[in-house]
């Protein structure tokens, strides 16, 4: 009689199977900086938040204490060019050091590599704007809202936690297309 | 106590009166394709739960025909560029005349694939078919075509059994499309169409579209009724307005109405062809809000189909009253729901139905639950409930074996679902463990016909829904090194109770040996199948596609006696081809545009009827193998201005898709001015 495969000998299979799959699978990049199209997606978010965001300028944060941060905030904001159109606005972009933040009027604030923290939440929270980072760990971990991502395929996660805090909502048909964390 | 139809307008007026009170803070809000469509990179469909959702995200097997897509194809209809996308088949009976079938089901006036123009149902009830000559849609006012294979009834009702077509046009409030587009060709081909948005203000948008055509048939044409079919002519034009309005930040208020007219030659059975007069006109109302319950829709709408094939002295109105309320709503991170309602009201009157009149009131049920076990799998569940009333009324014929009085006491309750488990093993693999149960509505003509010319046909309030299950494992790969995606689909679906209609069941004899036929459910049909796709874009601006299918099915029922040809209509096993290859390749070079497309299916057999017309023995004909293959080229002159060149069936001079009418090849020449 047949000795019945183990669970080992099954799972090994079922490796085995998947295993051309997996060999096929491209690396997922991890990025934290934002390009040119990640910039687009923030700005056309900007138009699904209820009510949506009226023109203006979007802060584009660095941590100055931290290297390399305001040379990408440099980056993010030369991707607005002269500004971009949203679904419903058009936006332009400031540098902006984390430091000076709580003196501007702006409409949504971009963080740059490394400046997503409690400081700029804290300001996004008390003026009821976006705050947006391509790390999607510091929205996990509720120091921004939104994370952006447009490499191979596009992914937009939102902390509802932290969007609730900052009284932001976004509509039905944009939250179904997107992750909620 | 009012009337029937004031009862209904008494509902709407209810309903619309509340909607002040229904919409708490809010965000008014259609679905915005353009927007989204560039953020995610991909199609948006609503069409397979009925919430917004990434092309990728649906449990349904879903294809999604774009806008350049249409262009490229250079097809003048739909059912042209429907022919060329793998598991649908398309059979053309003349010119303006085709049946469109999902997955082997198809036939002679296919009553099993529902089609809608942003939801609003074009499927004609009458004898339950969609005449795609009649579509009030320009080609270039479509955004996009969205095709499910497998029944969406959970979503979408009756009727949407093999699978559901929705029509997106553009959005009059949202989009800014404006082009006339003229075309010349064979079979004295003259046809004009086109699309204008006005926006008066920032919050309203108008969208015109209309079409006329005028052709000539493919050929002298056979029928079992030749003698009394004239000169076949083929015209149609229409006229489309749809408004839309934002009220306030919370409410857009939308307006459509379309009007149609025309005349072709269709088979509405098998080698049975007559030249159809209709007129075809429907008015909607919509109402969309984002509010603190959700995203609130309304769609009232009500479609009059007036028809008269000029072969015969019947003539039917088909009158259809639906008003549909539903609020989808995201629960938390990880739970969407949709709930809605809807009542319809639908009835035919005509020669067909004696003096009568036939018709049914259905009250109807849906809810649908997308969960997110995990950020890599869903579970998605849809459930819907019909209960519906027949009703009759009017003289009814001696030989009848109804009376009124069983028609109205006959209830009928109908449960249709979908349920589907969506796993992206990664980025790149998506599976899809799907399962839906599907209904099919007798059509009115099924339910109450009632005609008396020396052979009576008979419909019957004993007949019930037939119901089609489906069982289905995609899986598909996103391929980055081609920029295109492979996948493959699994499926069994089995039909049960299988409708046909009295022109399609047998004889039999009356109390004074009167032959007669009468509608009835007849038997059971199954059918397996295979699907394989592949696509990619290079860099070098080159485009392909490649599709196979295969499937193998089986019909048991009483319509066919062993050894006999099918006594009617229904014949999906013979009828449906075993193999089926699709292909299409295309590529832009500067202001240039070539592309091309291809379909080889292998031999079927139709049965049609014999000499001496109704109650003569059906005969077997096998339609050979065949390849297909269009052909478009197109320069852009200007920024405002494209000519294109299009060949259809461009292989053989005539070719022979059914038992009827033979396919010319076509030649269309067109030039198109965008503003």
């Amino acid at each position: 009689m047949p000795k019945p495969l183990s669970p080992w000998s099954i799972q090994r299979l079922a490796r085995l199977a998947l295993l051309p799959l997996f060999l096929l699978a491209p690396m997922l990049a991890h990025a934290q900086s934002l390009d040119a199209q990640d910039v687009q997606l923030v700005c056309n978010a900007l138009g699904f938040l209820d009510p949506a965001a009226a023109s203006g300028v979007v802060a584009v944060v660095y941590d100055p204490a931290i290297s390399g941060s305001k040379a990408d905030a440099d980056a993010i904001v030369a991707a607005f060019g002269n500004g971009i159109a949203g679904e419903q606005a058009n936006y332009t972009a400031k540098v902006v050091s984390s430091d000076d933040l709580a003196g501007g009027g702006y409409v949504a604030i971009i963080a740059a590599n490394g400046a997503a923290g409690t400081k700029i939440m804290k300001i996004a929270r008390a003026r009821k704007i976006l705050c947006a980072t391509g790390d999607k760990s510091a929205v996990q971990a509720g120091k921004c809202v939104m994370a952006v991502s447009s490499g191979n395929e596009v992914e937009i996660v939102v902390n509802t936690s932290a969007a609730a805090a900052a009284g932001l909502d976004f509509v039905t048909a944009f939250r179904t297309l997107i992750t909620e964390i | 106590m009012f009337p029937p139809r004031c009862k209904f307008l008494s509902l709407l007026l209810v309903g619309a009166s509340c909607m002040p009170f229904c919409l708490s803070p809010a965000h008014a809000q259609t679905i915005d394709y353009s927007t989204l469509e560039q953020m995610f990179r991909e199609p948006i469909t609503t069409s397979a739960t009925g919430q917004a959702q990434r092309a990728r995200d649906v449990p349904a097997n879903m294809v999604i025909i774009t806008q350049d897509d249409i262009r490229q194809s250079g097809a003048d209809n739909i059912p042209d560029i429907l022919r060329y996308i793998t598991g649908i088949d398309v059979e053309t009976s003349a010119i303006g005349s085709s049946d469109v079938g999902i997955r082997g089901l198809n036939q002679a006036d296919n009553p099993d694939l529902l089609v809608l123009i942003d939801g609003r149902e074009v499927y004609l009830d009458d004898y339950g078919y969609v005449d795609w000559g009649a579509l009030p849609v320009a080609l270039s006012s479509i955004r996009q075509i969205e095709v499910v294979k497998g029944p969406n009834s959970a979503l979408f009702g009756f009727n949407a059994v093999s699978g559901v077509i929705n029509i997106i046009t553009y959005d009059p409030l949202l989009d800014h499309e404006n082009s006339v587009t003229g075309a010349g060709g064979t079979q004295n081909l003259r046809e004009a169409y086109g699309v204008v948005t006005v926006h008066p203000n920032a919050n309203s948008g108008v969208r015109f579209s209309g079409d006329i055509t005028r052709q000539s048939e493919y050929a002298p044409y056979s029928s079992i009724y030749t003698g009394a079919v004239g000169t076949a002519s083929n015209w149609s034009g229409f006229l489309d307005a749809e408004a839309k309005f934002r009220a306030t930040n919370r409410l857009i208020l939308g307006l459509g109405v379309t009007m149609e007219d025309g005349e072709e030659l269709s088979a509405k059975l098998p080698g049975a062809m007559t030249e159809d007069r209709r007129r075809n006109n429907s008015i909607r109302l919509t109402a969309d809000a984002d509010t603190a319950a959700g995203a609130i829709a309304v769609n009232i709408y009500h479609n009059e189909y007036d028809f008269n094939p000029g072969a015969s002295a019947v003539q039917l109105v088909d009158s259809k009253y639906v008003a549909q309320l539903s609020d989808t709503a995201k629960l938390n991170a990880n739970n969407v729901v949709r709930i809605g309602i809807e009542f319809r009201r639908n009835a035919v009157t005509g020669s067909a139905i004696d003096t009568g009149k036939v018709g049914y009131d259905d009250v109807a049920a849906s809810a649908m639950w997308d969960w997110r076990i995990l950020p890599s799998l869903s579970f998605t569940n849809a459930f819907r409930a019909d209960f519906l009333s027949l009703f009759r009324s009017g003289a009814i014929s001696g030989g009848d074996p109804f009376t009124n009085a069983d028609y109205n006491s006959t209830r009928l309750t109908g449960y249709s679902y979908n349920s589907g488990l969506v796993y992206r093993l990664s980025g790149n693999d998506t599976f899809r463990l799907l399962t839906a149960r599907g209904l099919q509505l007798p059509s009115l003509v099924n339910f109450g016909s009632d005609t008396n010319e020396s052979i009576y046909f008979y419909g019957s309030p004993r007949i019930v829904p037939s119901v089609l299950t489906n069982y289905e494992l995609d899986y598909n790969r996103s391929i980055r090194a081609i920029n295109g995606s492979a996948g493959i689909a699994i499926y069994h679906e089995r039909l049960v109770d299988i409708l046909a209609g009295p022109f399609d069941s047998a004889m039999s004899f009356g109390p004074y040996d009167v032959p007669y036929y009468v509608a009835g459910n007849f038997g059971n049909a199954k059918r397996t199948g295979v699907e394989v796709t592949l696509m990619g874009r290079t860099g070098g601006g080159i485009r392909y596609n490649l599709g196979y299918t295969t499937g193998y099915g089986e019909d048991h029922t009483s319509l066919e006696p062993a050894g006999h040809a099918p006594l009617g209509n229904i014949n999906f096993a013979r009828s449906a081809p075993r193999d089926v290859v699709t292909g299409g390749l295309g590529i832009t070079i500067g202001e240039w545009e070539m592309d091309t497309s291809l379909r080889y299916q292998t031999a079927i057999q139709q049965a049609r009827g014999g000499a001496g017309g109704f109650g003569a023995p059906n005969v077997l004909v096998t339609i050979p193998a065949y390849v297909s293959a269009s052909a478009r080229v197109g320069y852009r002159v200007s920024s405002h201005i494209t000519v294109a060149v299009t060949a259809q069936q461009a292989l053989s001079p005539a070719l022979a898709e059914t038992v009827n009418q033979k396919v010319g090849r076509r030649i269309i020449g067109s030039a198109t001015g965008s503003f």
